[in-house]
Order: C-alpha cells, then sequence, then structure tokens
C-alpha cells in the first residue's frame, strides 16, 4: 500500500514538473520594486547634516564617511546656524542646549547633550595610564624601563605617574625636563647617556614628542631609543613614516575615526535605530603598523590612521548603513 | 618509492619546523620567540655586551642594549695556579639554550644568581651573585668586580640587565663571543651604574616577574642515566638514576637539563629524561656530537664557521656524508664532520 502510495505521489511530481502545474505564489501586479535608492531608500528623502567642529581630524573623518555613503555635508560655524538640517555633528561644542534637531556631540568633558542628542566621550584621564603602559610593554622595553621623561610642567600627573612606576621597579629614570627648552635639555641629557642604557623618551604630549624626536634625530644615535608619547596628531603619525624606529609610538583620541563613529551615530539615530551614547579609548599608534601599511601600498596618513582603528570603525555599521556604503561606494 | 620520500621529507619538515625550536627549551614566558631578532656579543677585551637589532637593511646596527659584565678569567691565580686556574669564556658564535630565574651553582656551594641564560654547557649570562635562592641577599664583590674579569666562565651583569636577556634571547639566538671587536677603552666603566652598593641592593630588590613560574616535572627513562653537578660529562658525578625516577626540571635545556631530585640540584642528559610520561622523548641509538663542533656553511672546513654546536647535542640529521654530514641545528642548516658523530641516547626531533 505505501509502495503504490509512493508511486502515486512521485507520478503527480513528475507531471506537474514537466506541465509547469508546480505552485507559484499569486503573480501582483501591483507591488513594484521600490524606485526609491541610496538616502532616498532609507530616510525618504536626502538627508542634509551640519558639521560645526574645529577639528581638521575630526572633520576629515566625518567627509572621509560621508563620501562613502553618498551624504552631503555642510559646514556651520554656531550652533545658531544647525538647527536647519536633519542631523548635526558637532565637535567639543560650546554648548548645544539650543539645538533640538538630532545631533551627534564628541565630547572630553561631562558635556550636558540634550534628549535628542548622543555623545561620543573620550576620557583624556585614561591617556596617561594608556601611554604609560605603553612604554612599558613596548618590543623590546623590559622593566625596568630605562626612561627620560619629557613633562610638561614642574610636578604634574604625569611626572608623578612616571616616578610611581619607578618605585614600583617598573621604570628606571635616566633624566627628566620639562617644558621650557626641552629640545634642548633632552640634547645634552642624550650626550650624557652612553649609547645602549637608554630604552625610550616619554613625553608629556605631541609638541614634546617632536622636540624629542628632532633631539634624537640631530644625535645619530644607533641605539633602539624611541619616543613614546602622549597625545595623537598627524604630524607624529608623518615622524612615524620619516623614521619608525625613532617615533615609536602615540596614544590619544583617534579624531579621525570619532569623525567617522560620528557620522555612521547620526544616521542611525535618524533612522529610528536604538543608539546610545559611545565611550571611545585611547587608541595608539605604533610606527611599525603605520611602516606595514605603507609598504602595502597606503599613503595617505590619515587613511591609514582611521584603518589601524579597527574597533572604532566597526561601530554602528547598522544595516541601513551598510546599504549605503554598498550603494555609493566606490 | 617518490611517494614515500615525499612524505618522509614531509614529515621531517613539520618536526623540524614544530618541535626543534620551542619543545624542549622555550617556555611560553619568553617575550621575544624569534632567535633572529636580536644578535649578541660580548666583548671579553671591554668587559661589555651589547645587543644588536636590524636596521632597515636587515643589518645587525642598531644597540638596543649594552650591559657592562664580568666574564672568565684569562689568567690563572698566580699565588694559587691550581685550585684557581685560568677559566675564560669560551670564544666563537653560540645559541642560546636554557634559562632559570633564579638558579643555585650546582658545583659551588652557597652561590645563587637571577635569571640564567645558557650560552654553551656550564657557561651562562646571569646576574650578579646571591648567597642564598633570596632577593635580599645580594653579594657586595660581584657588584664592585663589574666590569673585570673574574669569573669561573660565567657573564655576570646586572639584575636588570641578565632579566633582559632571559625573557628577551629565546633559544637559538646568536651570540659571539670575541675579543675588542664592539667595546672601547672605557666603556665598560661608563656603563657602570651610579649607585652605591646599599642604593643599588634596594633597587635590585624591586625587580619583578610578571607571573611566577612553577617548574616542570620531567620522568627519567633508563637506568644509565646519571646526575652531575654540572652540564659536562667532566663534571663531577652525583648519583645514579633508576629508569622512572621523578625530577623537577630547573632548566630546560639540552643536551643537558638542570633538576631537583630529592632535594638536591644537578644535572642529567636531555636524552635520558621525558617530559611526558610514558612517553619516551629520546632514543638510545640516536646521533650525538662527540665535541664541540663548528658547523660550517658548506662541507668544507675552508667554508664559514656558522655557529658552534655543543658537545653531547643531539643531531638532526639531514644528509649523510663521507667526510661531512648535513644537519639542522635552531634552525641553521650546515655542515659538521662526520668523523664526531657518535651514536648514544639522543633526544627525538
Amino acid at each position: 500500500m505505501k509502495k503504490t502510495l509512493g508511486l502515486l505521489l512521485a507520478t503527480i511530481l513528475l507531471a506537474c514538473a514537466f506541465t509547469g502545474c508546480y505552485a507559484l505564489p499569486a503573480e501582483d501586479n501591483n507591488v513594484q520594486e521600490p524606485q526609491t535608492r541610496g538616502m532616498q531608500r532609507i530616510f525618504g528623502k536626502d538627508v542634509t547634516v551640519a558639521l560645526l567642529a574645529d577639528s581638521e581630524a575630526f572633520e576629515h573623518g566625518v567627509l572621509t564617511q560621508a563620501e562613502s555613503l553618498g551624504v552631503t555635508i555642510s559646514k556651520v560655524s554656531s550652533a545658531a546656524q544647525a538647527n536647519g538640517f536633519d542631523l548635526v555633528i558637532a565637535y567639543k561644542p560650546d554648548s548645544v542646549a539650543d539645538i533640538t534637531v538630532p545631533l551627534i556631540v564628541y565630547t572630553e568633558g561631562e558635556d550636558n547633550v540634550p534628549d535628542n542628542g548622543r555623545k561620543i566621550i573620550y576620557n583624556k584621564n585614561e591617556e596617561q595610564d594608556a601611554a604609560l603602559e605603553v612604554m612599558r610593554t613596548f618590543v623590546s622595553h623590559e622593566a625596568p624601563v630605562r626612561m627620560l621623561g619629557v613633562f610638561a610642567g614642574e610636578h604634574g600627573e604625569a611626572q608623578i605617574a612616571c616616578q610611581m612606576m619607578e618605585d614600583e621597579g617598573k621604570a628606571q629614570i635616566k633624566g627628566t625636563c620639562t617644558d621650557l627648552n626641552a629640545g634642548e635639555q633632552i640634547t645634552k641629557l642624550l650626550d650624557e647617556i652612553p649609547v645602549g642604557v637608554l630604552d625610550t623618551i616619554f613625553t608629556e604630549n605631541g609638541e614634546l614628542a617632536m622636540e624629542a624626536y628632532g633631539a634624537l634625530k640631530a644625535a645619530e644615535r644607533n641605539d633602539a631609543v624611541e619616543v613614546i608619547t602622549m597625545g595623537l596628531d598627524i604630524e607624529l603619525v608623518r615622524a612615524m613614516v620619516e623614521n619608525h624606529f625613532l617615533m615609536g609610538a602615540a596614544t590619544g583620541a583617534n579624531e579621525w575615526s570619532s569623525g567617522a563613529l560620528a557620522l555612521r551615530m547620526g544616521l542611525s539615530l535618524l533612522s529610528q535605530e536604538r543608539v546610545g551614547d559611545y565611550e571611545i579609548k585611547p587608541f595608539t599608534v605604533y610606527s611599525d603598523e603605520v611602516i606595514a601599511a605603507t609598504k602595502a601600498g597606503e599613503d595617505d596618513i590619515e587613511s591609514i590612521i582611521m584603518k589601524l582603528d579597527g574597533e572604532v570603525n566597526d561601530v554602528y555599521w547598522t544595516d541601513n548603513i551598510r546599504y549605503l556604503a554598498d550603494h555609493y561606494g566606490k | 618509492m617518490p611517494k614515500r620520500l615525499l612524505t618522509c621529507a614531509l614529515v621531517l619538515t613539520l618536526l623540524l619546523s614544530v618541535v626543534l625550536p620551542s619543545t624542549a627549551l622555550a617556555r611560553d614566558e619568553l617575550k621575544n620567540t624569534d632567535p633572529e631578532r636580536y644578535y649578541i656579543v660580548l666583548d671579553t677585551m671591554y668587559q661589555v655586551v651589547t645587543v644588536f637589532e636590524k636596521d632597515d637593511n636587515g643589518e645587525y646596527t642598531r644597540i638596543v642594549r649594552r650591559m657592562v659584565c664580568t666574564s672568565g678569567k684569562t689568567e690563572p691565580n698566580p699565588n694559587n695556579p691550581i685550585e684557581e686556574p685560568a677559566s675564560p669564556t669560551p670564544a666563537g658564535v653560540w645559541k642560546i639554550g636554557a634559562r632559570e630565574r633564579f638558579g643555585k651553582f650546582a658545583n659551588f656551594g652557597s652561590e645563587y644568581a637571577r635569571y640564567w641564560t645558557q650560552v654553551v654547557g656550564g657557561i651562562y649570562f646571569h646576574s650578579i651573585m646571591f648567597s642564598s635562592r633570596d632577593i635580599n641577599k645580594l653579594k657586595t664583590s660581584a657588584f664592585s668586580r663589574l666590569g673585570s674579569r673574574a669569573s669561573h666562565g660565567c657573564i655576570r651583569l646586572y639584575v636588570e640587565d641578565a632579566k633582559w636577556l632571559y625573557y628577551y634571547a629565546c633559544p637559538g639566538t646568536t651570540i659571539k663571543v670575541t675579543s675588542g671587536e664592539v667595546g672601547s677603552r672605557g666603556l665598560a666603566k661608563e656603563l657602570k651604574t651610579d649607585m652605591s652598593f646599599k642604593e643599588y641592593n634596594e633597587f635590585q630588590k624591586k625587580i619583578f616577574d610578571d607571573q611566577p613560574l612553577p617548574n616542570n616535572t620531567a620522568w627519567v627513562v633508563t637506568d644509565d642515566a646519571q646526575m652531575r653537578t654540572g652540564n659536562g660529562t667532566n663534571d663531577k658525578f652525583i648519583r645514579k638514576l633508576s629508569e622512572g625516577t621523578e625530577a623537577e626540571v630547573l632548566q630546560e635545556g639540552d643536551p643537558w637539563v638542570k633538576v631537583l631530585i630529592d632535594g638536591r640540584e644537578g644535572y642529567v642528559k636531555r636524552a635520558y629524561v621525558t617530559y611526558e610520561k610514558g612517553v619516551l622523548q629520546s632514543t638510545p641509538d640516536g646521533k650525538v656530537a662527540k665535541a664541540t663542533l663548528f658547523l660550517y656553511a658548506k662541507p668544507s672546513t675552508k667554508s664559514e664557521r656558522l655557529c658552534k654546536v655543543a658537545r653531547d647535542s643531539s643531531l638532526v640529521i639531514l644528509e649523510e656524508g663521507k667526510d661531512f654530514t648535513k644537519i639542522n641545528y635552531w634552525g641553521i642548516e650546515g655542515y659538521i664532520q662526520t668523523r664526531s658523530i657518535g651514536t648514544g641516547w639522543a633526544t627525538i626531533y
């Protein structure tokens, strides 16, 4: 009986296949593929975005991301000009209380942002610990790390932190100098310290790092001393490209990636997705990674910095944003 | 037949790449596992150790670290030449071997040192000495003698320098012991610390390791095994060991392992023990170096000498020849004289 039923079923299926008589959803001539594409398809119109920023790095991040997503950005110079736009992105603004449209704010402090806004927060207080940890764990640095400390002022937090590292057996301070004539002081110290007994020069900010870099370059030592610094800016990364042995690592806010993140967060907010505040961590650019990127054919330094920050780059790549990237991407 | 050869070659390659560089010697706490990252030169004339790394051209020109040291005595004690003969640090190009964090000199009574890194046989880099395995017991004499030739062949260093080598000079790293090549007059003095002994003693007490290091266990695999005071068959015999004896491993070296058995520290041949109970990691009829040999670049004694192969080393034979045999030693392929190859207990690589 089972055999007969099976045969019958098989015959029916075969007949259906040959005659084209198989189940199909009813064709609905009234349903059409959406004609709108890109921004239109997602938002129903082309969105307008205002950028209120005085950071070239942050602006570069926003604009680079905007280009890849097909978004046009208008730069504005005050919060008052921003309300006519669909979305506002603001970098460390004085006040955003009057902005009533959806808003993304990059901040390093406790700024209050209205309910229509979300924050990208960089806690600068974490930068010092992160940079010192980079110094301690940099390739071939063993505790105690033999260091020169270059600080922005006498007895500041960074100097105290280095002193604590020495007390804990993590560092051996071979000399210190402060902001005033730092370059000359470093040159003098480098003259006094024999080659091979110093691991690194730790600097409290990017400007001091460039002074230290210049002094090291002029000293023409053949030892493996490199600058490890707090702060991250394009000049530091350019120095890494110029001499990756002398400019070792820079730790700070990745404002390039933060700019890109701000736009993705803003578009996600506009498309009614759940978007919370996002805290970015101090980011370290290592010279060997930069050199690897340049060897791989990348020559735009800002692009290199952005590409290195995989963690922030992955945030808020929602389906909508991916669609836009696919649609406008080159 | 070619298929079988191919399979053998594949198996050998796998064994060489997986087993040779790490299993017997390296602990997972190493902070560098690339034996080509650094090149170390000990200048016995100027009492300076220099560590180089590669520049952009791949040449070892960049100085990572320079250290004042105390290497072996080059002259006997004129008052007691029999008891205190010259004991120079052996010259040549060697490959770094075993390590130990805080070791006892098995043949020198109550003498200890931190951060041992083996150059060859019983010759190590290590810190200046301690009178017991206790960081509070640093000895004054070794501290003040840094920069002069005074040791039994080992290379004494400041604790922090010995520690650096311990973590970064991984097994297989090249060390060249030479004279008058990279130092200069007055350099050792310049490299010495300004700290007094008292200050330095306090300083070195703060030098720490990130993690504790539990010792490995080994089991003796043959009743032929002997325990000695040093890592050489000329060193004093301590006791015979029987198959199955359990040992705490203090230094994972090859051809010798430093062990602790029944409260006594000493050395036993690596081939006589296994790190995996019940698994034989050696063979009684393997190939070993009968003496310390030069590894040549080509099958000729006139070709470049790549490094020295320590006596009793287990050999990985690549190609046997009448006069010269091709071997792999720490990842380097080269030739040794066939007549210097013996048969005996050897680690299987």
